[in-house]
């Protein structure tokens, strides 16, 4: 077996309590990498299409990559992968912390469930032995108190992957969380957890991951991380801001320069918000009490806050808010309150919920109440306004708990919409049933797929993920186990290819790599056609491309080309212009036989 | 002699607490000479947005031009009345 991997993946059918371990053949590793590589290729030759993916057949995976665990830095991440029940289709999810490396430290590259436990369980993991547990004293308690019961049960060491009570009560914007708020957050992957009754994964061992050639991945790594520390980004030291405030240190900035979306996508930065300064790095950060990074990684961009003294009383260890929450619970409902964020970043890590869904959610919810499709008798007495920080805080719990409107408000915007009815779908930003991250579209750069990727990449609204060959190099890095923060800002192709091959022994050009991004965007692309979607067919809001455009502000004039991005990049990818089915020759080109049976049959 | 008008967003609006200049350019002028005559008129923009004594802009800030997007390098020659945008690009998480 090459480097990077343990070579050994477990299957869990919760419904028999059966674990059993396989070892794949090492093609599997070679063509997909790891990562939702791997997860898209045993789920696509598992699983059939039309699973319920609530249901026991439904397969879920958390899958680490060869670079997870190993000397490159950020090589930390792990990813959940499943059918999702917030879009009916591809669902995954990318996480941070320690479970990743201590996954494969416990002996396995990844481990999938199927079936559903007739009580709730949770698997232990430990160098090499797998068993199901008894999990009814976990169920009910929030991600922190999961994680703390049981690394007291099974020491320090371990490492927890959990589910609160959001993804037990099957929201359809639930996520999967560890170490207190690194969360594998989108395409609703708690609730598959949660309809396994599966709470929590605990990974516990001290096998070491192989290394090929332990001497270049260690000279790698400096070499890396010095170029690191002399990066720039937006003329300042790329290691000093991300050090001292995350993604978290320019939310007003970017409120205003036509990045952030504003009031629900229908408002513009310098109109509706033109004092977001209660949003700036400093007051974000004002609280803090300590860094926090992911496991061994060299720059540490995560914060610990104190226990908040002000209004908001968040718990001392509550993670500093990051860009996406402050778009979210900040710009997109005009809350410029960094504290009230910070709270609500508390309840989403707690209860298990993704901030990017909930935020944009609750902004959904404060347009309808503003404009009269959702009453104070809906809200029970929550006087849900734009900027109301003290409401927007009540409505997020009410959603956590499935209060109320909160019920209602769970899944997302699209059922949401759907069950207030009376034009509310209008409000309703997302595609395919998810919402979108918070990068407007509109502010790109020429020739990029901004707009495009939202709409065509296969778990939609994703601003992590592109579409076409310039998204093929993200695969690799994502389906590697790395942080893309470690690779956007030095030279990538040397860092990528030169990890990889020291750590596998497999010797491997740039192009041989991007080959593997491709069959990798492929896969996850064909499970959506298999489940009957075409992307080209969900529904993009038009704030999102502003087809009626802004007449103020920095997007002033601008409607996303989105046809044009399309269409440019399905040439590229050599997929039909009409279906997004790939074509023949291109999925024999990336060794996907059984594919073309299933979609030229 | 052309005039065109520079508006700001974000940061380079928020160093110089000004929203926008005309600035008046040869016929045909490029991007460059925009950064030129942005020295000149909102020196404040020199460090944080400017290089210091360079026409070229910080990593990470752009135009748009009529709604399209370049760097400051990008091949453009401005007409009369053409509207820019000095920007912060897409940043965060």
């Amino acid at each position: 077996m090459a480097g990077g991997y343990m070579g050994k993946i477990l299957f869990a059918n919760l419904s028999t309590g059966e674990i059993k371990e396989e070892t794949p053949d090492e093609k599997l590793y070679r063509d997909f990498i790891g990562g939702y590589g791997i997860g898209a290729r045993i789920l696509f030759s598992r699983q059939k299409a039309g699973v319920d993916p609530l249901g026991p057949e439904n397969i879920l995976g958390l899958v680490t990559g060869p670079l997870t665990g190993s000397p490159a830095p950020m090589g930390c991440r792990y990813i959940a992968v499943a059918k999702s029940p917030l879009t009916g289709g591809w669902g995954d999810a990318n996480s941070g912390g320690d479970f990743g490396p201590y996954l494969k430290f416990s002996g396995y590259d990844a481990v999938f469930f199927n079936g559903i436990a007739d009580k709730p369980v949770y698997l232990f993991i430990d160098n090499g032995k797998a068993e199901l547990r008894d999990a009814a004293h976990l169920w009910g308690k929030d991600s922190y108190e999961t994680e703390d019961m049981l690394k007291a049960e099974h020491g320090r060491q371990s490492q927890v992957s959990c589910i609160g009570q959001s993804g037990e009560k099957l929201s359809l914007i639930s996520c999967i969380i560890t170490k207190r708020g690194a969360a594998a957050g989108r395409s609703g992957l708690g609730a598959v957890m949660g309809s396994k009754k599966l709470k929590a994964v605990v990974a516990r061992g001290d096998q070491p991951v192989p290394i090929a050639d332990i001497e270049t991945a260690n000279r790698l790594r400096r070499e890396h991380i010095a170029e690191l520390r002399t990066a720039q980004f937006r003329g300042h030291p790329f290691w000093e801001q991300r050090k001292k405030y995350g993604t978290g240190g320019h939310a007003d900035e970017s409120a205003h320069s036509g990045d952030t979306p504003v009031k629900n996508w229908g408002g513009v930065g310098v109109v509706d918000f033109p004092d977001p300064s209660g949003l700036r790095g400093d007051l974000v950060i004002a609280n803090k009490d300590r860094g926090e990074s992911c496991w061994h990684c060299p720059l540490g961009c995560q914060a610990i806050l104190k226990e908040g003294k002000g209004e908001y009383n968040y718990p001392a260890g509550t993670r500093r808010p990051e860009y996406e929450t402050l778009g979210s619970f900040g710009t997109m409902c005009l809350n410029d309150n960094a504290e009230s964020v910070a709270m609500a970043n508390h309840i989403c890590n707690a209860y298990g919920l993704d901030t990017i869904s909930a935020g944009a959610t609750v902004a959904f919810a404060i347009e309808c109440y503003e404009n009269g499709l959702i009453t104070r008798e809906d809200t029970g007495g929550i006087e849900l306004r734009w900027g109301n920080h003290r409401a927007i805080i009540a409505m997020t719990e009410k959603l956590a708990k499935r209060e109320g409107l909160g019920d209602i408000l769970a899944d997302g915007v699209k059922v949401a919409a759907e069950k207030i009815g009376r034009g509310a779908e209008e409000y309703a930003v997302h595609i395919g049933g998810q919402e979108l991250g918070m990068h407007d579209p509109k502010l790109s750069r020429a020739g990029t797929p901004s707009a495009a990727r939202y709409q065509m990449a296969p778990t939609p609204g994703r601003h992590t993920q592109g579409f076409g060959p310039s998204g093929f190099r993200g695969n690799v890095v994502n389906a590697a186990g790395l942080c893309t923060f470690g690779y956007n800002n030095v030279d990538p192709n040397k860092y990528i290819v030169g990890f990889l091959s020291s750590v596998t022994g497999w010797e491997r050009s740039i192009d041989e790599l991007l080959k593997c991004g491709e069959r990798i965007a492929n896969i996850r692309h064909v499970f959506n056609l298999r489940e009957g979607i075409n992307p080209q067919e969900w529904k993009v809001n038009p704030r999102i491309l502003g087809t009626s455009p802004q007449t103020e502000g920095p997007l002033k004039g601008i409607t996303a080309d989105l046809e044009t991005q399309v269409k440019d990049n399905l040439k590229a990818l050599d997929w039909d212009l009409v279906t997004t089915r790939p074509s023949k020759k291109k999925l024999l080109e990336l060794g996907l036989d059984d594919v073309v049976e299933v979609l030229y049959p | 002699m052309i005039k065109c008008v520079v508006e700001m967003f974000g940061l380079p609006r928020q160093v110089t607490e000004v929203r926008g200049v005309e600035v008046g350019l040869n016929d045909g002028a490029s991007l460059g000479d925009v950064i030129a005559a942005l020295r000149h008129e909102i020196p404040a923009l020199e460090g944080p947005v400017i290089r210091a004594g360079e026409d070229r802009l910080l990593e990470h800030y752009a135009f748009n031009v009529n709604g399209s997007f370049y760097f400051a390098d990008g091949d453009v020659q401005l007409k009369d009345g053409d509207f820019v945008l000095l920007l912060t690009l897409p940043t965060g998480g």
